[in-house]
């Protein structure tokens, strides 16, 4: 007798649940949204406010910096030097590393290759869009955040690093000659290229001109996965953490020739006005 | 004039279905909700950011702070040109296949050259063999007139021929390799090529390949011990 008292009350409060969406269905959804937008608002805010705690307390635990830097150079007139002598001091520790890194100077529009200190490509960039994040950075976070390589936590490209081309030995001088390689001068992939740094900087490249459509679908889905990763870790709770961007348009030569000279473990040098 | 009353008509029914309507109002939500966003994570960062971490005063002087900073730059800018080489060096592009030969800060000459090939040779799976060029600094270790190449084993299972022993004579040919080489150590050369039709073409196992004249201008410029970057 009990259970089947229990079951009544089940299907009844089932039933009455049934009926409650079926009234109320819009409304439910609206307030499912509501949430939904207020959720991901909140989550922008703090971890905006996160990464800028995360930048202050750098400055403030280098106490070597804090101790040498002067209060002088806060001065918005002595800008433009302190952040050439950032640049510099970034481009000195990067030259004791080894191989090949990145340079990235938005003051004179350039991206740079350099090994040991020597430049060895350098690219002029036509086009580039910074962050508000980047504009409103203190002179002395900038000066303390800069003034080392940043190290690239990841890479992500719609070109190969290194195009293998998978042969196997012929069997004999016949099939050798048959099958004598000829390489294929015609490959020009879109070139679309992410660089995840420290500090949730973020530098996009991309070709400067999207001449096919095959480019601008390439391009959209270039954004889209992009943009498609940070609704990701949303959706899944990640830890909220905010980046800030920079595009930077150059050819799609020089991208392919930038991004194939770059290591696994690639530094890269900011500058900006 | 039918086509555009067609387009009206469209628009009427839709609007009386409120399809487009609805999707108006989630269109304008979305924007505001992003505008709303961006407006916030600025403020945010706006009000943050103000917040100066406190230095001790130490100067206060304007102009001291700016001989200060022209100071160390310039001190900065003399380290960092003591980096590029005096000499001569070559830089190598692999990716478009160009080199560029420079005296100090320079620019001599800008040419097409040839690198390797990406190709990755496997003869069954005992043996295989990636035909690219390495990246980074190297040295001119030495130099070669009228250099003879002997051929690797790769060279033989390439050509579907079967490999001869280690000094076998078929391993040495003449003239291939042009009239200078110059070695960068680990087998990899600068060298010339009978194909010179290919110059500018990933083809090579690995080694740079130039035309006769650079290779020449090349040979005469470079000393032992000269710096080679390649990317």
């Amino acid at each position: 007798m009990t259970t089947k008292k229990k079951e009544n009350r089940n299907i009844s409060l089932r039933e009455k649940f049934k009926a409650f969406y079926n009234i109320n269905r819009q409304r439910l959804f609206r307030y499912a949204i509501f949430f939904i937008a207020l959720f991901v608002f909140f989550t922008t805010l703090v971890s905006t406010a996160i990464r800028i705690n995360e930048i202050n307390r750098l400055v403030q635990a280098d106490s070597l910096f804090v101790q040498s830097y002067d209060s002088s150079f806060n001065d918005p007139e002595l800008s433009s030097l302190l952040k050439e002598r950032t640049y510099k001091q970034a481009l000195i520790k990067l030259s004791e590393n080894d191989s090949i890194q990145l340079i990235v100077n938005l003051q004179d529009s350039i991206v740079a290759l350099s090994i040991k200190g020597v430049i060895i490509h350098e690219t002029k960039v036509e086009h580039f869009d910074i962050d508000h994040f980047f504009e409103r950075l203190p002179q002395m976070s900038y000066a303390r955040l800069f003034s080392y390589p940043l190290s690239v936590n990841s890479q992500y490209a719609t070109i190969v690093k290194e195009p293998i081309v998978v042969r196997n030995a012929p069997k004999d001088t016949l099939e050798a000659a048959l099958n004598a390689y000829e390489p294929d001068t015609l490959m020009q992939k879109p070139a679309f290229l992410q660089l995840k740094a420290e500090y949730g900087i973020h530098v996009l490249f991309q070709q400067e001109t999207n001449p096919t459509l095959n480019d601008k679908i390439s391009c959209l889905w270039f954004r889209i996965k992009i943009l498609g990763s940070e609704v990701l870790d949303l959706i899944v709770l990640k830890k909220p953490s905010y980046n800030s961007k920079i595009i930077i348009k150059i050819p799609n030569d020089e991208l392919r020739s930038i991004y194939r000279a770059l290591p696994t473990n690639t530094f890269l040098v900011l500058s900006y006005d | 004039m039918n086509l555009v009353n067609k387009i009206k008509e469209a628009f009427e029914v839709s609007f009386k279905n409120k399809l487009i309507i609805r999707l108006c109002k989630i269109l304008i939500v979305f924007v505001a909700f992003i505008i709303l966003s961006i407006q916030s994570q600025n403020l945010i960062i706006n009000l943050k950011f103000h917040k100066n971490i406190t230095v001790k005063d130490r100067t206060n002087d304007f102009e001291l702070a700016k001989a200060k900073l022209e100071k160390d730059i310039k001190q900065l800018n003399h380290k960092l040109d003591s980096k590029t080489p005096k000499s001569h060096y070559l830089v190598i592009n692999s990716s478009s296949n160009e080199f560029s030969l420079y005296k100090g800060k320079n620019l001599i000459k800008k040419d097409k050259c040839s690198t390797g090939s990406y190709v990755l040779l496997k003869n069954g799976d005992q043996q295989q063999w990636m035909f690219k060029t390495p990246k980074g600094e190297f040295r001119i270790q030495t130099k070669t007139i009228s250099p003879i190449w002997k051929k690797p084993d790769w060279a033989f299972v390439e050509d579907g021929l079967p490999v001869p022993p280690v000094n076998h004579h078929s391993r040495f040919e003449y003239g291939v390799l042009g009239d200078y080489a110059l070695n960068l150590g680990h087998g990899y050369l600068i060298h010339g090529t009978l194909f010179q039709r290919f110059i500018g073409l990933p083809v090579t196992h690995g080694c740079i390949r130039l035309n006769d004249d650079n290779l020449e201008l090349v040979y005469k410029s470079m000393a032992v011990g000269a710096k080679v970057y390649i990317y």
